[in-house]
């Protein structure tokens, strides 16, 4: 646990110090579409999409520096930075949801249509799951191919279900998903779906990192 | 005193283009072992088959008396790290490091951490990125050092250090020798580093284990005998170890160098650097014994 605890301050001090590049892009972005009069929705994007770059980042820090095979000679590193890579990614997305609730908020009343407090609940979850599902799905691929393969990799991927999402889509006689049972029992499924996901997503990359060499 | 290092039958093989071993060896507590050997020769190979970096296909290695695959964190609590080009991300600075390990080695220890920051002049709140490469290499040494290992474990820890750094790292690792119970793997291509530091001699060559002596025994006995094509005749095979024609004389490497001094008294005796026994092992021909 604690040589975990030590691999999660690596990564957040990583975030740390590239936080006020960060920071900048993030104001960029936010004037940019504000200039553009893009709609509330992008303030739900931007940050999901910096954290989830940024998560990223500390990827490819880590395989510049060749610091796997430092971690992996540390005491239990193997099993210790998947572990930690996974926590850290938990952690920050549950910082960056409530940062989207907050900015979102923050913009209701900027832009004067005050605080609707269930599409910022929308705004929660819909930034949480669309980070969790896409970290998950590339952290396997990444600590299998390393960052820049795994880049390509997760886009073929993306590119092949929504592919077999649209074949699907346009064949005839299969059975149809009612949209209603999927609202009510949304807050439900999502969790559990979510929790799943993540949990093989880690056994995974914990299988594939424990067999990995550098 | 237990041994520091085990290994027994260790083997690792890439792809049929290399092979490591299998490879035997033990390194006693409380000296100094130089791995020596040309690049691609198996010294890296071997240290991170030791450390779990890659995945041995086969072989035991224990470390203090544990076996590394059963009591594998113990093992690792007592050994220091400096490896080549293989470190935290340059984002981060001393004191973030010294953070990170604090949570990962028991016995971290931030005084004696800070007390070879101050020593070596780095400052702790700048990342390693404004670092300069020994500034770099004396930083991975305080990390290794500051959690009271037993065992160091050096993969080139002076390449590309100017003179006056690497007298200052050497002398950290001579400090830290003086403690009977610490031992060092010390991995290198500068080999004058081992000559005046080395307890053992490791020469690893295609991936084998070709040498396993004391310093003394090889630099005290080994030598290079050096003759012309007529007395090069007159030596007996069995005498040579390899030798290699230049351009004015042929030098044989021989591994009595009193007795064959005595037995060819018109050739030149020389005694050996571990440059020159790297060298005539690898480039030198191997004696035909039925010429």
């Amino acid at each position: 646990m604690s040589g975990m605890l030590g691999l999660m301050k690596k990564d957040l001090y990583l975030l740390k110090a590239s936080l006020k590049a960060r920071s900048m892009i993030l104001v960029m972005l936010v004037i940019y579409f504000v200039a553009a009069g893009s709609g509330d929705s992008i303030f739900t994007f931007i940050p999901t999409y910096i954290v989830f770059m940024s998560m990223l980042s500390t990827f490819s820090y880590d395989e510049y520096n060749q610091f796997d095979a430092f971690a992996v000679s540390l005491p239990n590193g193997r099993k210790n930075v998947v572990r930690a890579k996974y926590v850290v990614t938990l952690l920050i997305s549950a910082i960056t949801a409530l940062l989207t609730v907050l900015i979102s908020g923050v913009a209701g009343l900027i832009f004067g249509r005050g605080l609707e407090l269930s599409g910022l609940l929308e705004s929660f979850i819909g930034a949480m799951c669309a980070l969790l599902i896409l970290q998950a799905l590339f952290y396997p691929l990444i600590f299998k191919f390393g960052i820049n393969k795994g880049r390509v990799m997760v886009f073929v991927l993306v590119m092949a279900v929504g592919a077999l999402i649209f074949l699907l889509s346009q064949m005839n006689g299969l059975p149809k998903i009612d949209a209603g049972i999927l609202d009510r029992y949304f807050a439900v499924l999502m969790p559990l779906f979510l929790l799943a996901l993540m949990g093989l997503s880690y056994l995974i990359s914990q299988r594939i990192y424990g067999k990995k060499q550098f | 005193m237990a041994e520091a290092i085990s290994i027994q039958n260790l083997q690792k093989t890439y792809d049929s283009s290399f092979q490591l071993g299998p490879v035997s060896l033990s390194i006693p507590g409380g000296i100094i072992a130089g791995l020596i050997g040309e690049n691609g020769a198996g010294k890296t190979t071997l240290i991170k088959s030791l450390l779990g970096i890659i995945r041995p296909d086969s072989g035991q290695i224990s470390v203090f008396g544990r076996d590394m695959n059963r009591d594998e964190a113990q093992c690792k609590e007592d050994i220091g790290l400096v490896l080549d080009n293989m470190f935290f991300p340059e984002l981060l600075t001393p004191r973030d490091i010294a953070s990170s390990l604090r949570s990962i080695y028991k016995n971290w220890d931030d005084a004696l951490f800070r007390q070879y920051l101050k020593d070596f002049s780095l400052p702790d709140n700048k990342p390693i990125k404004t670092f300069s490469k020994g500034m770099r290499k004396k930083l991975e040494i305080s990390a290794a050092l500051a959690h009271h290992p037993k065992l160091l474990i050096l993969d080139e820890p002076t390449s590309g250090l100017d003179p006056v750094v690497r007298s200052e790292v050497m002398n950290i690792f001579l400090q830290f020798i003086c403690d009977e119970e610490h031992s060092i793997l010390f991995s290198t291509h500068i080999t004058s580093d081992l000559e005046h530091c080395a307890d053992q001699i490791l020469f690893m060559d295609g991936g084998q284990l070709v040498l396993n002596k004391s310093r003394d025994d090889i630099l005290d006995g080994y030598g290079i005998l050096k003759c012309d094509e007529q007395q090069f005749a007159l030596i007996d095979r069995e005498d040579m170890l390899s030798y290699r024609k230049n351009k004015y004389n042929i030098e044989v490497l021989v591994s009595d160098r009193t007795a064959m001094a005595r037995k060819y008294p018109d050739c030149v005796m020389d005694a050996i650097t571990l440059e020159d026994l790297m060298i005539l092992m690898i480039k030198g021909e191997k004696p035909c014994q039925v010429c």
